[in-house]
């Protein structure tokens, strides 16, 4: 499907996106890439990331002000299919609306796109529920035709993701009906799902063809994944499936099967990243580390928690302090300073909210004191232990 | 080489857009990973558990331990700590200094929360300022300053505002602001107000003086959400007088506008904005509710307001925008 922005504009984003990547591997200086920023200019208006929050909060509350007065006049004659066709209308307008401001206007990422897009996929599949009252499988299947076409179409991560989690929902649905066997190898065959995704999205970022696509292959790598973890996981699959699906008793003999999965993900995460290079396998490989060892911690808490939190982090500041002294040389193509000399005062800024937030929280203070008061002395010590 | 780095690499040839040397850099091998946010997230984590977990087992153990020999070892860590900092130092400058090191940034960090954790303990276990709890608050947050400035190290600085709002008596960490205020007070209210407006007067100060001006955007920040919450807080409180409250958040946002477009930040943009626009709301939906008599054409009123005002400032946002990138 031909994307609905203009692929001159998309084709210089993808040269700019690539040199953006050269620059954070050190190839070319923050100059050079300012250079290239001028030469391509990809004429779509792409406002910074707080003014895209801002027009797409303001976006959805004109178009929730415009469904609430089309409501007030039918609401005393409305059935639920006549509401069902207020929905779909309504649909209808926010992807009508969408394709005037991609034409007409440039917008690309602007906040205002994001949110008629989605705003009107979700009213678009509310509207279908509402006027059909289909299935839950039904429902799930329409959800992953929209969000397919719609990030097909307009290139968005969000309408990819939800794809997958779609498909992966609709097997889930669909699959165990056919009998226990299949109750008993629902797990691997998700399993398989979610690797085939990743393998194949992780392939298809590579061809040129996809390049105006890469951000939505790239989030669907990222969701399968997830998703094979989930699958994976034996706190997921033994301890929470249970409450979802009714396993068979040979499920309870795999149990063996799924702790070595579950111990050995991370690792081999680590290491492909270590390999290939590659940022997303380390930070997957790091998350689903910290998830490890919150599920041992879980089955096995003969420590108390004060010396786990104590050694553990002991242990991981130490291990953090000799990776920056080993990897101050380039090691395996991996080093530990920053390559880039760009601004960075923003992720700073939100390291130092972070910091206060989880550092510095204070006890509310007691009102009998003016100036000077508090209770605490700040750093999450109190007066009171 | 694969498919696409070589049609990148022919798409800037074809359009002269780099020099051949640049290019010829382009096309060696050899990619470098900097693992740099990986290893900072790390060690965040790791001082966060370390400082935590002693913490609680400080507090578990102390009749085990004995308070003296706990103080012993949070000062020989609070000053090791600093020891190392003031040896690894650059020489002090009010401009930006750049950290030696990530180690740096974080062993500063564990150092500073010991202190805290070290004057705390100090006050509870020996009632060392005796009933004069603002001391016991006010000391540690000057000494926060001094290292925040000395070392040149914004965490630190935030811990110091933090502790400046707690010694007024007020919780500024940015998600428990709502929840553990009792902006019911109107006490709080005034020195919610006070104490933004300071905040704000010392980013003022900091920039025009060039006394570690890359500050500014913390002070701004803590200062204008504070004054926002309060004023909008006072126009809750006092509803009589919400027209006058109104005037005052105008006022805040003519002043937060003025400095957002000087240093052209989008962010400060969205924050007036939005905190504009729920002030006029709360104060047209107090009007509205207050015409009984014309209550099913208010909501069509309330609800084509709601369309009309999004719509606008969706063009104002563009706008400023636009002109804000020029």
């Amino acid at each position: 499907m031909i994307p609905a922005y203009n692929p001159a504009g998309l084709q210089q984003l993808w040269l700019l996106r690539e040199s953006h990547k050269a620059l954070h591997q050190g190839k070319l200086t923050d100059e050079e890439y300012q250079l290239l920023v001028t030469k391509y200019p990809t004429g779509f208006y792409t406002p910074n990331s707080f003014i895209r929050l801002g027009l797409f909060i303001l976006s959805q509350m004109a178009a929730s002000s415009v469904l609430g007065l089309l409501s007030m006049v039918l609401l005393l004659t409305a059935s639920e299919k006549t509401y069902g066709y207020l929905l779909l209308f309504q649909g209808v307008i926010c992807l009508a609306g969408l394709e005037y401001l991609i034409k007409r206007k440039k917008h690309f990422r602007s906040g205002v796109d994001d949110a008629l897009l989605w705003m009107g996929v979700a009213y678009l599949a509310g509207g279908l529920y509402l006027r059909y009252s289909p299935s839950v499988s039904l429902m799930v299947l329409v959800v992953l035709v929209l969000t397919v076409i719609g990030s097909l179409r307009y290139t968005d991560m969000l309408l990819s993701v939800t794809a997958l989690v779609a498909l992966l929902a609709f097997t889930y649905l669909e699959y165990p009906k056919a009998g226990d066997w299949a109750k008993l190898t629902l797990p691997f065959v998700l399993m398989a799902l979610s690797l085939l995704a990743a393998w194949l999205t992780g392939r298809l970022q590579h061809y040129y063809r996809y390049r105006f696509h890469e951000n939505c292959l790239k989030a669907v790598q990222v969701t399968a994944l997830v998703g094979f973890f989930v699958c994976s996981n034996f706190y997921v699959l033994y301890e929470l499936g249970p409450n979802f699906i009714a396993w068979p008793k040979a499920f309870y003999a795999l149990d063996t099967f799924f702790w070595v999965a579950t111990i050995v993900l991370p690792f081999a995460l680590l290491l492909l990243g270590t390999i290939l290079r590659d940022r997303l396998y380390l930070r997957l490989g790091l998350l689903y580390l910290i998830a490890l060892v919150f599920l041992l911690r879980n089955y096995y808490h003969k420590m108390p928690l004060e010396w786990v939190m104590t050694l553990l982090g002991a242990g991981i500041t130490l291990l953090a302090y000799l990776l920056t002294r080993y990897l101050k040389k380039p090691r395996h193509g991996i080093v530990s300073f920053r390559l880039t000399s760009q601004n960075l005062t923003g992720l700073e800024q939100a390291e130092a909210l972070l910091i206060s937030h989880t550092m510095g929280s204070t006890g509310t203070p007691p009102p009998q004191y003016p100036l000077g008061g508090g209770s605490s002395g700040g750093g999450g010590v109190t007066g009171n232990y | 080489m694969g498919k696409i780095a070589s049609e990148y690499l022919s798409q800037l040839e074809k359009d002269n857009a780099l020099p051949p040397e640049t290019l010829g850099r382009l096309r060696g091998g050899g990619d470098i990973l900097s693992v740099f946010w990986e290893l900072k997230t790390l060690l965040y984590g790791g001082v966060l558990l370390l400082s935590s977990g002693l913490g609680i087992l400080v507090y578990k153990n102390i009749d085990t331990i004995g308070h003296t020999a706990i103080l012993c070892v949070i000062g020989l860590v609070t000053l090791s700590g600093y020891v190392f900092c003031f040896r690894k130092n650059p020489p002090f400058t009010w401009e930006q200094s750049n950290a030696p090191g990530i180690l740096f940034d974080y062993i500063l960090l564990l150092a500073a929360l010991c202190l805290l954790i070290f004057i705390g303990y100090l006050q509870y276990q020996y009632q060392v300022f005796g009933t004069r709890y603002g001391l016991a608050t006010f000391i540690p947050m000057i000494l926060l300053f001094l290292s925040a400035y000395y070392f040149d190290h914004i965490g630190v600085l935030s811990l110091a505002i933090t502790n400046l709002a707690a010694w007024a008596g007020i919780v500024v960490t940015p998600t428990k602001m709502l929840a553990e205020n009792d902006f019911s007070d109107t006490r709080l209210i005034y020195t919610g107000i006070a104490l933004g407006g300071f905040l704000l007067l010392l980013e003022v100060m900091g920039r025009v003086r060039k006394r570690k001006a890359h500050f500014s955007f913390t002070y701004e920040n803590f200062g204008v959400h504070l004054l926002y919450i309060s004023l909008l807080a006072g126009m809750f409180q006092f509803e009589a007088y919400d027209y006058l409250w109104l005037v005052a958040v105008l006022a805040t946002s003519f002043y937060v506008y003025q400095s957002a477009r000087q240093r052209r930040s989008f962010y400060f943009l969205l924050v007036l904005t939005l905190y504009t626009f729920i002030s006029t709301t709360v104060v047209l939906a107090r009007v509205a509710s207050r015409m009984n008599f014309l209550q099913t054409v208010m909501q069509y009123v309330t609800l084509s307001y709601l369309l009309i005002s999004s719509v606008a400032l969706v063009n104002f946002l563009i706008r400023q925008n636009k002109k804000f990138k020029k």
